[in-house]
């Protein structure tokens, strides 16, 4: 008996697993988002705007009345598949928000996609630059860190960061204080909707230094 | 040859060749600076492998296409004596293949087809680049048919004679690039070409491999076969001697034309679509393609040593000595041939399962085709082009020292380039990435070979001007001297007066070599079709 509960207990983390996110890119769901509707997507957009801006461009963190707003994601420009991802995460609790986890649970497959290919189409954020000395980001996502085995950031989501059609997010003008809290969200293993836990991984090798950094480049990144 | 049709018609597709080599030389001087990381100005992925893919394609397919096409319009018309069959067909297909070259070219220099020249999907380019690589093989395909109705109707008008040898090489070449190619177009129509335009949802990169496979080896017997042409037929006359064997020679081209194809898995050693059955099926394929090279080999230094004899070299060695090194196309053979053997040592490696672990996707790889193709291969091409020119453009060789010149820097450049990449594989260095800067110790010692490659790379874009300033001023030259130079075939030493029809004839090879690639590729292709295996989305553009 106690063999047998032994076992049990070494295999009960098996048993009780969830994959990181249930989204497999399986044609379906590529052509899904593929032939999302924008007009459609467009209407339902029309919802988002009060946090995520008129234009799409997100919210950077804000104090009011004494007390902190978070910063909210820019979506505009974003990869198609990656939006459809997250709105199908937070519907089935790969990921969870108090707010957009309700939202998400009131959209459908068509209507996420929809959504998606409409923001897509939006022309992402073009923010100036700072005098800010952003050499040791660039060389993050140009060359990575070798000693810390580190990929550069640029393997994956592209030189202009622009993303993959594939589950890797646009960077390029995305709001730094949500890039920020999204890698410390990583880091502490607070998000987990990353495939092979590859985000997770990289973010506990950066200080939150390094962090805030990257998310000054990708801000004003053209 | 002095039909001024025919002339133009070849020197049409040359110029196309190597304009693209030029272009493809400077990217290449680029692609190393670049991949160093020394100057961090440089360091840009995207422009990289735009670079490498275009410089990939411009080398191995429009350099090779036009000049083995051009040459073969060439040697058809003068070793045949005979026009080249339905000119309009032929500028038809010239043509054809420019407008697939420029089209493919838009996609290449604006990073849509970042594909690297062997595709590699499921990375996919834009459309038009698969639309243009396959116009430029429709194109050649048209070359191919001219060769072959032209050797056949010569056999026709001339029964019972024996084909000359340069024909009979070229034609052999054409049938084995219809073969080569096939792979490559069933790549393209049914995978890549579907999946780019939308048609396809995914594509099995398993079978597309395969495919690519099937043209991947043969392919480089396709851009060999004109250097290994001249080896036989302008090599032993221009040294002043004889061919030591014609039917020899006949044997190594039909070795080749056979064993080249069936023999590409030895690229899929480390891949794991293909069964080990099959892989060792194909690498023993791949050590019989040796023989014909080494017997080609033997051909032309046995050639090369009645012609030193014949210059009143003595001794075991002294014939050497005698050689006229000042003869373009005797120094090409000999500093190609110094090449084959490095190379083909390193191809033994690559060829053999456990060392190609060692090697595969390491620095090595790249060094050993540079050394074999753009080594081997392109100093032969060098060596054709001024010897033919004069007969072109009907005007002396502008320069013939520079030309002496061009030939030893493309053969040190060559040597300085390749030997530290050989090295560098040894060493570790990954192939196919834009930047070897790890901030590592342990690749701290890839630093002086790096800096060797960037100087054999501006040796070898040094000479690459040097050539193309040669055929240029030669051609403008506004002097009236003419030249009356005609293509001389070498003779062999001794007289074939009659063959056996398979030494002169394709038919029975063309089925040998269905049998053989029913054999090697049927079952690897159509498992794909009876078993369960899941396709990948297109990645990229």
């Amino acid at each position: 008996m106690k063999q047998i509960l032994l076992v049990l207990a070494l295999f009960s983390p098996v048993v009780i697993a969830e994959p990181a996110s249930q989204i497999a890119w399986t044609a379906d769901v590529l052509n899904r988002v593929k032939n999302g509707n924008p007009a459609k997507g467009k209407e339902l957009a029309e919802s988002c705007k009060s946090c995520h801006g008129d234009q799409g461009q997100g919210m950077k963190e804000e104090t009011r009345d004494d007390e902190t707003l978070p910063a909210i994601p820019a979506l505009a420009g974003q990869v198609a598949n990656y939006t459809y991802k997250q709105l199908r995460d937070y519907f089935n609790g790969s990921r969870n928000h108090d707010s957009m986890t309700a939202i998400a649970k009131g959209l459908t497959e068509q209507d996420a996609a929809d959504l998606a290919v409409w923001l897509s189409a939006l022309p992402s954020q073009q923010n100036k630059s700072t005098s800010q000395d952003l050499a040791r980001a660039q060389k993050m996502v140009e060359q990575g860190d070798g000693k810390r085995t580190l990929p550069p950031c640029f393997v994956c989501h592209g030189a202009n960061g622009q993303g993959e059609k594939m589950d890797i997010p646009a960077l390029t003008g995305q709001q730094p204080d949500y890039f920020t809290k999204t890698m410390l969200e990583y880091k502490n293993g607070q998000r987990h909707n990353d495939i092979y836990s590859r985000m997770r991984l990289i973010a506990q090798q950066l200080n939150e230094e390094e962090i805030k950094e990257l998310a000054q480049y990708y801000w004003q990144l053209k | 040859m002095n039909d001024a049709a025919e002339r133009k018609l070849a020197l049409s597709h040359l110029w196309v060749a190597f304009i693209a080599f030029i272009l493809a030389c400077f990217m290449g001087e680029y692609q190393v600076l670049e991949r160093s990381g020394f100057i961090s100005a440089l360091n840009s992925p995207t422009i990289y492998f735009a670079s490498v893919s275009t410089h990939g394609v411009l080398m191995a397919f429009v350099l090779t296409t036009f000049f083995i096409m051009g040459f073969g319009y060439i040697i058809a018309t003068t070793s045949l004596q005979q026009p080249v069959w339905n000119k309009p067909l032929a500028w038809g297909g010239f043509w054809l293949a420019l407008t697939g070259v420029m089209m493919a070219a838009i996609p290449l220099l604006t990073g849509k087809a970042s594909v690297l020249y062997t595709f590699y999907p499921p990375i996919i380019a834009h459309a038009a680049f698969y639309l243009g690589a396959t116009l430029l093989v429709v194109g050649s395909w048209i070359w191919c048919m001219i060769m072959l109705v032209m050797f056949v109707q010569w056999k026709q008008t001339n029964p019972g004679k024996v084909v000359p040898l340069a024909m009979f090489a070229t034609a052999m070449n054409a049938l084995l690039w219809l073969w080569t190619s096939a792979g490559v177009a069933l790549e393209i129509l049914f995978q890549l070409l579907p999946l780019s335009l939308g048609w396809l949802d995914t594509v099995d990169p398993g079978l597309a491999r395969t495919l690519f496979a099937w043209t991947l080896h043969p392919i480089v017997y396709f851009w060999l076969i004109p250097a290994y042409t001249a080896f036989y037929v302008f090599v032993p006359k221009q040294a002043g001697g004889f061919l030591f064997s014609d039917e020899m020679a006949r044997l190594a081209f039909v070795v080749l034309a056979v064993f080249a194809l069936p023999i590409g898995f030895h690229h899929l050693y480390m891949d794991p679509e293909q069964a080990k059955g099959w892989k060792l099926l194909h690498g023993i394929g791949t050590f019989v393609v040796a023989i014909p090279t080494l017997v080609t080999g033997f051909t032309v230094i046995a050639s090369l040593e009645i012609a030193g004899r014949l210059r009143g070299g003595k001794g075991l060695f002294g014939w050497i000595f005698s050689l006229p090194w000042t003869n373009t196309m005797v120094l090409a053979v000999i500093l190609s041939l110094l090449m084959l053997i490095f190379g083909g040592f390193g191809g033994i490696v690559n060829a053999s399962y456990a060392m190609n672990a060692m090697i595969h996707n390491t620095a090595w790889v790249p060094g050993h085709f540079h050394l074999i193709f753009a080594g081997t291969t392109v100093i032969m091409y060098f060596a054709i082009a001024y010897y033919f020119w004069p007969i072109l453009v009907k005007k002396p060789l502008f320069s013939n020292s520079m030309a002496l010149t061009q030939l030893w820097t493309w053969f040190i450049g060559m040597s300085v380039l390749t030997t530290p990449w050989h090295v560098l594989g040894l060493l570790g260095q990954p192939r196919r990435v834009s930047t070897v800067v790890y901030n590592n110790l342990l690749t701290l010692a890839w630093k002086p070979y790096e800096f060797m490659m960037i100087f054999g790379g501006l040796l070898l874009l040094g000479s690459a001007c040097l050539f193309i300033y040669n055929l240029v001023k030669t051609q403008l030259n506004s002097a009236l001297e003419i030249s009356d130079q005609q293509i001389e075939y070498a003779e062999p030493i001794h007289r074939v007066e009659s063959l056996p029809e398979w030494l002169n004839d394709f038919t029975l090879w063309n089925k040998v070599i269905a049998v053989l690639m029913l054999i090697s590729f049927g079952l690897p292709i159509l498992q794909f079709f009876f078993m369960d295996t899941f396709g990948s989305a297109g990645w990229g553009y």
